[in-house]
This record gives structure tokens, C-alpha cells and sequence, in this order.
């Protein structure tokens, strides 16, 4: 990665960090917008995924494997969002298409 | 002469992932028809398993397209990528990857970032406990030499990256977001931490997003808020740093190595 | 920290229990119902920490608990998965649960993990096979296992000998236990046009360590005849309530577990069921049960 501008001097890194530890348990304005976008879950039925039905010694019969996904569309709550309609032809297999810009930036952890 | 039972689990094995092909040899029952109906049993329960299990980690992708295309695509996923564990909450990592080259689902964009999101919150429900260090932990160190500091995460710590507002397309299609619905062309990152027992997912701007993500390559901090104000000019520094340590995503502050290199 | 309280003992009353399902622990933990055990699938609790661990450890302070693996593969041809069988240890170490079982069957072929638990033919292959890898497992955890009968949809051409003769020689062979599912008999005995009474006059009742009952699904096979699936996504049918009824009568109380996995009732409903095993256990059965025997 190319070197980054310096844009904190020192002083100004332990200014910021001297706030951040004063604020500490204080509701800010800030925090109050964040929190709007903080979700929490406990996925409640993880632990089914995480063993499956065919794991948990249940049976079934209904007919999964005969659905083809290259015959169907979309038609969840994305239709809400919008689909983008420039992508709606697509080839079918063996001369693959895929329309999606490939995002990369995942980061490892 | 009897085959054995290697030779007869690879032709059952062979036969289950097959929905077309003929019942194994020496399958018997009491009837006088091939058993066809009766082997399906065996092949509808890989396979339903499977999507199953795709389904419960998977929702909001599920949600987003509706139950036949999910499932539709998850059994086509399956196929290609069939799980390599027993343990099902391994399975399925790959759907991201697969979902982003499936033209199927070209129409929305964003579905294999809303699927990397939910991996990484299956992930961090279950990662290895730990605690958290409080951000008074970071009055301890010098102001001299707090631009020095680098954070160890804990481990339940995932940074999704997006150019699609991830966080509240996933928050509104799941029943979570009493927003209206997201700007689908604003973007959003997404932190995704376990601190405790609930996994929490947040969605990060204002350079927040590249302010972690150098964190967590190791960078120290002073290098990892000037990346960030690169990027976001007026950079919150003090708003962010309590954010992030809000969430309980930092395990520990590693001091600079008194003479070593800075 | 110790994770169990000393007061609470690892062995498996002979009472009613429940397999644990992540919809309940709420429940459970305000509710403290009174109940003899719980058992949980192994493979749910092989992830690093969280709330699975979280709330096993919690039950686990308060209740006997038996753990039942489903991806052990015990009836592959293949080696046992070192790995896994590595996890069921740390498991068995951290929980100290009262019972161990696993199925007879099979689910891995090569690297790819099959979900099912898929059938073995009955012969002397297979045995050989099978009690090598209950040797190894009872070996690696040091302690007794449990292996279970299975539900069946198929059988096989080259088995020589029946499903109980079977388990019998496996158990007489390697020293492990036997969990007989009820429920898995009364299938198995429909599909494959056989009794079930028979089955369980044959079966070696002295070797069984646990029972298990749950709830099967009506379907139909390639000639409109009958074929009953293994759902666990209901409550116990009746005549499996009779099988078990007798099977008790001839075995004395055993530790009994219900097992209900898909479509999870409340958790009165599931401890319902617990309740009418334990009325059975107790010879208490009421007489709506005992109108039902005749399967």
C-alpha cells in the first residue's frame, strides 16, 4: 500500500484519543445515530443450521433437487429495492456471463 | 460375488447426488418395482438438508429473492460445492463467491455482499470467547506514544466492505430496520463483532471502514487515521475510536516496544 | 472455573429427557422444568464459543446430559475422521455427559459429508468394519458408547444376516451399549413389511442403555404402499407409544429421550411428551395409551 499522507500530528492523535476516553460512557449525538445502525441478532434455529435436518437423525420427502434456478427470477424483496433491469438477459450455461463486477475488498480478519 | 462395502457406498454415494440416475444394484425391498421412490428418500434428505442449512444461515439473501429462487439456487450451490464437514455450520462459505458468478441473480448486485455479511455473522457467533479491553485501557499509555498503539481484535471481529448499503438492506429485509427502505445507491461497510453471547452488526462510514480495516492489518494507529482521513477528509478521529471500542471489537492495546523500530 | 456443579451427576437417570433445541434454552433456564436429562447433538456444539456453550453450560449445571453424535460415520468403509473424533473428546471432557451414542450408519464418502444417515448392509463385512470403529471410538474417549438401530427406507441384497443380529454381535463383540429408538423399529417394521413385536422379542434388551422416541411422517412408496418417514417433526404416534410401553415392561425403566427436531413446538408441548414417557415409565399410563396397543 502507497504511504499515507500524514494528516494527525501527534499531538492531535493524542488530543483525539484524550476525548474519545473522556466521552467514555456518555451518550454523544454521534452515538445515538450509530446505534440507529446497530443490529443485533442470536439467530435463534442457528444451531439446526448448524446441524441440519438431515444431521438431526429427521427424515423428509419433499422433492428439493428438481428445482432449476436458470428457469426462475428473483421475486423477493429485492423487487422493492429495484433489480437492475440492464442484467435481466443473462446466457445460459456454458457461455457464462457473469454481469457483476467482481467486489474484491473483503478483508481477511 | 459380494461387493464390498467400499465399492457399494461409492456407488450409493454416486447414485444419491444423481436425482436421474438408477437405484444401486443391490438395493432390495418388499415390493416388485425398482425402489425408486423409496432411494429419494435417501437423495431428498442430502439434499433438503443442505438447502436447509444454507436457508438458516443465509435469510436475508433468502428473503431477498424469495424462497423458490433460494432454494433453487442453493441446491444448484450444493452441487457444486457439497459440504466437507459434519459439521453443517461450515458449510457454505463459498456461496458468496458463487451467487457473485451466477447469472441468475445478476439482476441484484448486491446479493453476494448480503451473503459475505452473513457468513461473517455465522462466523462470529461461533468464534473462540474472549473479552474486551474498555477505551480506558487507552488513557493508560503515554500521549507520546499513543499514535503507536496497534489493537488486537477479538476474535468474533469481521469487516464486510461494500459499495452497496449493505447493513440496512440486510436490517430491513430481515424485519430489523423500521427505516424506510435503503438508498440502494449509498454504500455502507459493516462490522460484524460477538462480544458476548449476541452477535452485532453495525454499519460503519465517515471512513470508519478504512480507519478498521487498516487496524486490522496491523497498522498502528496513527498510520490507520491518516489512511482514513485520506479517504474521508473530515475524518472523525475521537467519534470513531469510541465507536469502535463501543462495540467491544478490541481484545487488546499492544504498546510500542520501548526502543524498537516506529 | 468448574462447569458442573458437583452436585449435579454426570449418569442418566431412568427418566424422561429431551433433546435440547436452541428455540428452548430460554424457556428451560426461567422455567427449571422438572425433567431427568437433556441430550444435545454433538456437532452443534463443536464451534469455538458463544452462545452454544454459553447455554449448554448453563443446562449443564443443572441437568444430567447425554451426548448424540450424527457425523461420525460409523458404518463407512472409510477410517474414522481423526478430527472429528479429536472434537468429540474435547466434548466429552468439557460436558462430562452421562451417555454417549451414535448412529448405525454411514455419511461420509471420501472428503464429502453425505447429510444423511445412510444405511449399511448387514453382513459379516460390515461388522468387521463397524466393530473396528466402535473399538477405536470407545478406545479414544475411554468410556462406553451407545450405537443406535436405524430407521430404513431400503435394504440391501447382500446382507446375510437380520438388523438385530446385528446389533446383538456389534454389542456382544466390542462391549458398547445399545440405544433402541422405538420410533426407528415401528419404521423400519413398516417399511420393510416385518413386525416390529418380533423385532423387539429378538432385540438384546440387556445391552440397552437409552431409548429414543419421536414422531414419524405417513408417505407412500413406488406401489402406493405405505412408507413412514423418520421426521421427528411430530408428536410420538401411538402404537409407538404401545411398543415402548412393552419394551418397558419387559426392560424395566431406561433413561428415555424424546426426540423432536423439525417444525420445534413450545416447550409445554415438548415437555408433554416427556411427561406421558415418564407416566409410562412410572407404569402410570393412562388409558387412552393403553387403548392403542394393538399395532
Amino acid at each position: 500500500m502507497a504511504k499515507s499522507t500524514k494528516h494527525f500530528t501527534a499531538a492531535a492523535i493524542a488530543g483525539a484519543v484524550a476525548v474519545a476516553v473522556g466521552a467514555a460512557g456518555t451518550p454523544t449525538t454521534a452515538d445515538a445515530q450509530a446505534k440507529e445502525k446497530c443490529y443485533g441478532i442470536s439467530l435463534k434455529g442457528q444451531n439446526d443450521c448448524a446441524a441440519g435436518p438431515g444431521t438431526t437423525c429427521a427424515g423428509t420427502s419433499t422433492v428439493d433437487y428438481q428445482g432449476n434456478a436458470w428457469t426462475l427470477v428473483p421475486k423477493g424483496d429485492c423487487v422493492k429495492y429495484g433489480v437492475e433491469e440492464a442484467n435481466a438477459q443473462f446466457e445460459l450455461p456454458g457461455d457464462r456471463t457473469g454481469s457483476l463486477e467482481q467486489l474484491d475488498r473483503d478483508l481477511p480478519t | 460375488m459380494v461387493p464390498s462395502l467400499s465399492k457399494q457406498q461409492r456407488a450409493f454415494a454416486a447414485s444419491l447426488r444423481r436425482p436421474d440416475g438408477p437405484v444401486p444394484e443391490d438395493v432390495t425391498h418388499p415390493g416388485s418395482v425398482p425402489p425408486i421412490k423409496r432411494f429419494n428418500v435417501y437423495r431428498n434428505n442430502v439434499a433438503t438438508a443442505e438447502i436447509d442449512a444454507l436457508a438458516a444461515t443465509y435469510p436475508a439473501v433468502e428473503a431477498l429473492v424469495g424462497s423458490e429462487f433460494f432454494r433453487a439456487t442453493a441446491r444448484e450451490f450444493a452441487v457444486q460445492f457439497p459440504p466437507r464437514s459434519p459439521l453443517l455450520f461450515r458449510f457454505g462459505g463459498d456461496f458468496a463467491y458463487f451467487l457473485s458468478d451466477f447469472p441468475p441473480a445478476s439482476q441484484v448486485p448486491y446479493l453476494a455482499d448480503i451473503a459475505r455479511l452473513e457468513w461473517a455473522q455465522l462466523q462470529a457467533y461461533h468464534a473462540a470467547d474472549a473479552t474486551s479491553v474498555p477505551i480506558e485501557k487507552l488513557g493508560d499509555i503515554p500521549p507520546e506514544d499513543v499514535g503507536d498503539v496497534r489493537f488486537t481484535f477479538h476474535p468474533s471481529t469481521h469487516l464486510v466492505r461494500s459499495k452497496y448499503p449493505i447493513v440496512s438492506i440486510w436490517a430491513d429485509c430481515t424485519g430489523r430496520s423500521e427505516l424506510s427502505p435503503p438508498d440502494i445507491s449509498a454504500s455502507e461497510d459493516a462490522l460484524v463483532v460477538r462480544p458476548a453471547i449476541e452477535v452485532n452488526t453495525r454499519a460503519l462510514s465517515g471512513g470508519a471502514g478504512e480507519f478498521l480495516a487498516g487496524l486490522m492489518r496491523g497498522q498502528t494507529l496513527q498510520s490507520a487515521a491518516d489512511v482514513a482521513a485520506d479517504q474521508v477528509s473530515e475524518f472523525d478521529l475521537s467519534l470513531h475510536l469510541s465507536g469502535l471500542f463501543e462495540t467491544g471489537c478490541v481484545m487488546a492495546i499492544e504498546r510500542p516496544t520501548p526502543g524498537g523500530n516506529r | 472455573m468448574p462447569i458442573i456443579n458437583p452436585m449435579i451427576a454426570a449418569e442418566i437417570p431412568s427418566r424422561a429427557g429431551v433433546g435440547l433445541k436452541a428455540e428452548h434454552y430460554e424457556d428451560i433456564l426461567s422455567v427449571k422444568p422438572d425433567i431427568g436429562w437433556f441430550e444435545v447433538h454433538a456437532e452443534n456444539y463443536m464451534g469455538d464459543g458463544g452462545a452454544p456453550h454459553h447455554y449448554l453450560t448453563r443446562i449443564r449445571r443443572e441437568w444430567p446430559l447425554s451426548l448424540h453424535g450424527v457425523g461420525l460415520s460409523i458404518g463407512a468403509s472409510q477410517p474414522l475422521d481423526q478430527d472429528h473424533l479429536l472434537r468429540l473428546k474435547k466434548l466429552v471432557d468439557r460436558y462430562e455427559p452421562g451417555l454417549f451414542s451414535e448412529h448405525l450408519a454411514w455419511s461420509t464418502h471420501e472428503d464429502i459429508y453425505l447429510t444423511d444417515l445412510l444405511p449399511v448392509p448387514y453382513n459379516r463385512e460390515t461388522l468387521q468394519t463397524v466393530c473396528n470403529h466402535i473399538d477405536e471410538v470407545q478406545t479414544v474417549l475411554g468410556r462406553q458408547m451407545l450405537l443406535e438401530n436405524p430407521s430404513t427406507y431400503i435394504a440391501f441384497q447382500t446382507s446375510t444376516m437380520s438388523e438385530v443380529e446385528f446389533l446383538s454381535e456389534v454389542s456382544k463383540r466390542t462391549g458398547c451399549g445399545l440405544l433402541l429408538d422405538v420410533n426407528n423399529v415401528f419404521v423400519s417394521a413398516a417399511n420393510h413389511d416385518m413386525s416390529a413385536h418380533a423385532y423387539l422379542d429378538a432385540f438384546p434388551l440387556e445391552s440397552v442403555g437409552e431409548i429414543h422416541l419421536g414422531g414419524h411422517a405417513p408417505d407412500s412408496d413406488d406401489e402406493g404402499c405405505l412408507l413412514l418417514i423418520d421426521a421427528h417433526d411430530r408428536a410420538v404416534a401411538d402404537p409407538v407409544w404401545a411398543l415402548y410401553d412393552r419394551t418397558i415392561r419387559s426392560a424395566g425403566a431406561l433413561p428415555t429421550l424424546v426426540e423432536w427436531d423439525t417444525d420445534i413446538p413450545d416447550w409445554q408441548t415438548l415437555f408433554n411428551e416427556a411427561l406421558a414417557a415418564e407416566a409410562i415409565l412410572l407404569g402410570e399410563k393412562s388409558a387412552d395409551r393403553r387403548g392403542a396397543i394393538a399395532v
